[in-house]
């Protein structure tokens, strides 16, 4: 399915799974009959599953909001939550020094988004005596986005947040490593999840149940086109042609020693970034040149209502992946009361592939373009050969009369993200098949406006979902620290209306509480 | 948090009906007479909830629709030029027959009033950027509505 690319990239474990037990032919599992059976069996309240960011911020909010510890169990490939995150940030050249697109108060340490980390960052300054930083920062919060470039944080400062918070709140002790095979309801309102427990091959599978499930499995993996797919298959070659989030430094190295010209597919923030890594190769090497292929000329932006997005060098701008209503104000709103259809629309008109408007990048690009190193053209690859150790493009123009151009580069970077196509899961997909769960208009999975998914609901038994997953549902950037945050928030307040043990409600005394708590690095 | 008009209304209800009434209470002993600073606190909040229509229309023309913190304070900055204009408005008042904006001791002086109000307004401001997404974990979500 993902040709030559690292077993890590998929989310860890080169897998040679054994077949689960027979139970979970059926859509409902007797709980009598699996006690009888002899199957090792383990019980618990509350199970995440996926292990990554969106999980953890589950964890956080159900102890935050009075849940025992003991009774959660989080399952996933990775020790820390942020792992796969941070992967596939250093491999779209995002290493932690570097600054995420990422709104100050998306805090997946710390529920409440209060401090954001532009705070944190002027704190640390002044501590460290950096006086004038702290002030230049102080001023970019104020004045962002009208004087000043809206503050993002540095990658690295939101990953030992996270360790900060992991430590707080134990998770060490709460998560496990599990490769989650396949869910079923049980005849008694829970769910029981079959997962192997340990990368060895041929490893039984484990079963735990659970009466609360929540699922944020995040992207599937990398998104190749077929193009790419057919010419490794053709060539074997996973070196020239390559998707931006796979680990492809080695193209950086050879282009500083020897030079080159890469084509660039995408236009994204993902291209941006790359744009940026091969400028800063050219203060090694001037002997490197990019031609950037997007599939049309973009002159003019979405119009919703009154306003319009501005593109610039055919590059489309926004601060983040959607307009910052979308976050929390009107748009947010107008989100969740849209119907399915709207709601696609929506995401279409207000997302797409759109870049952060930063000058050091338009800098790049007007310097290119003026001295000819930096050039854009329109239109699809059709096909890809390899010729006398280079590449041979041919695009196919998308223009009335069907321009075939054939060009020669080094190598080809894909930047056209990541696939979010659910049935590339293959728990998504076993789910999808067992109990015909509905997909929204963007083809993904279909939540109500807590995030349950309606047909998995088993009496009391209740599963949610966040990230990727519910792109098309009631909010829009559920692909952001910040919607992931309000994704936990909405299902776990559901959880208190439904009288799920032990989660509490979190009134204004209780918030303040928990949030000195936080702030002193005591336990929930 | 970015705000929605019944998110800015019950916001600035809240802020000015604690904080600022608290505030105000402060003002009220130092200048010995609490009835003008109440009545001033009333004015920039009713005054308020009309600016605020038309801030939501001009948050309505940005593609975010978003409002940066520099507009509130642009918005703070004209709210206060309404207000002392409206008690220095003396030939307003003549021509309806009154000594001066209802309620507001004629002898006020601009340093009194622009103390009063910047304490309040930056108060209000950084609990709005700060705790009021501690103490209501939803507010931020939710447009600055609390109810």
């Amino acid at each position: 399915m993902y040709p030559n690319i690292r077993p890590q990239e998929r989310g860890g474990v080169a897998w040679s799974e054994p077949p689960l037990p027979s139970i979970f032919a059926q859509q409902e599992v007797s709980m009598a009959g699996l006690k009888q059976s002899g199957l090792p069996l383990e019980e618990t309240t509350y199970l995440a599953i996926g292990g990554g960011i969106g999980s953890f911020t589950w964890v956080d909010h159900l102890l935050i909001h009075g849940v025992d510890p003991s009774q959660i169990v989080a399952l996933g490939f990775e020790a820390k939550p942020y792992a796969r995150c941070r992967r596939l940030c250093c491999n779209s050249q995002i290493p932690d020094h570097e600054r995420l697109r990422s709104d100050s108060g998306g805090t997946p340490d710390n529920i409440w988004g209060w401090p954001g980390y532009a705070v944190r960052e002027i704190w640390h300054d002044l501590q460290r005596g950096h006086v004038w930083h702290a002030a230049r920062l102080l001023w970019q919060i104020f004045s962002e986005p009208v004087l000043s470039e809206p503050f993002t944080p540095k990658a690295g400062h939101v990953f030992a947040s996270v360790d900060r918070e992991a430590r707080r709140i134990g998770w060490d002790n709460i998560r496990r490593f599990g490769h989650v095979r396949a869910i079923r309801k049980t005849d008694d309102g829970r769910y029981i999840v079959a997962y192997s427990p340990t990368r060895a091959i041929k490893c039984k599978p484990k079963l735990i149940v659970a009466s609360y499930v929540h699922l944020a499995v995040g992207y599937p993996g990398a998104r190749f086109l077929p193009d790419l797919i057919s010419y490794r298959r053709r060539t074997g070659d996973c070196h020239r042609f390559v998707n931006a989030y796979e680990p492809h430094d080695h193209l950086y190295h050879h282009l500083r020693q020897f030079g080159g010209t890469v084509l660039l597919r995408g236009r994204g923030i993902t291209a941006s970034r790359v744009i940026q890594r091969l400028n800063e190769e050219r203060s090694y090497n001037a002997n490197i040149t990019i031609l950037h292929l997007v599939r049309t000329p973009k002159s003019r932006g979405p119009q919703y209502e009154y306003a319009r997005r501005r593109p610039k060098n055919h590059f489309d701008h926004q601060t983040y992946n959607f307009p910052k209503s979308c976050f929390g104000g009107d748009f947010r709103f107008v989100m969740e009361d849209a119907d399915d259809r709207q709601r696609a629309e929506l995401v279409d008109l207000w997302g797409g592939a759109t870049t952060a408007k930063r000058g050091p990048w338009e800098d790049i690009i007007e310097t290119g373009l003026n001295e000819g190193w930096y050039q854009i053209r329109f239109g699809h690859i059709d096909r890809v050969e390899p010729t006398n150790g280079k590449l041979t493009t041919v695009l196919q123009g998308h223009s009335a009369w069907r321009e075939e151009t054939k060009i020669q580069t080094d190598f080809i970077i894909d930047a056209t993200g990541l696939d979010p196509v659910p049935e590339r899961n293959p728990l998504l997909q076993d789910l999808l098949h067992t109990y015909r769960i509905s997909k929204n208009h963007k083809g993904h999975i279909k939540v109500t406006n807590d995030f349950e998914i309606i047909e998995l609901q088993n009496g009391a038994g209740r599963i949610y979902a966040s990230g990727v997953m519910t792109l098309g549902g009631p909010f829009a950037p559920v692909d952001s620290f910040v919607g992931l945050q309000y994704t936990a928030q909405r299902s776990v307040e559901s959880l208190v209306r439904s009288g799920a043990p032990g989660v509490r409600r979190l009134g204004p005394v209780r918030s303040m509480r928990q949030w000195v708590r936080w702030a002193r690095g005591v336990r929930p | 948090m970015i705000p929605t008009l019944l998110g800015r209304w019950q916001t600035r209800l809240f802020l000015l009906n604690t904080v600022g009434a608290l505030i105000t209470l402060i003002f009220g002993f130092l200048f010995k007479d609490f009835w003008t600073p109440f009545v001033l606190l009333e004015y920039i909040l009713w005054f308020g909830f009309i600016w605020d229509i038309l801030y939501n229309l001009l948050q309505s023309l940005r593609w975010d629709r978003d409002w940066p913190p520099l507009f509130f304070v642009g918005g703070g900055v004209l709210e206060a030029l309404l207000v002392w204009g409206l008690v220095k408005a003396n030939f307003l008042w003549a021509i309806l027959g009154l000594p001066g904006l209802p309620g507001v001791n004629p002898g006020l002086t601009f340093a009194q009033f622009a103390a009063h109000y910047c304490t309040v307004f930056i108060f209000t401001l950084l609990l709005m950027l700060s705790l009021m997404k501690v103490i209501f974990l939803k507010w931020r979500f939710q447009g600055g509505e609390l109810f």
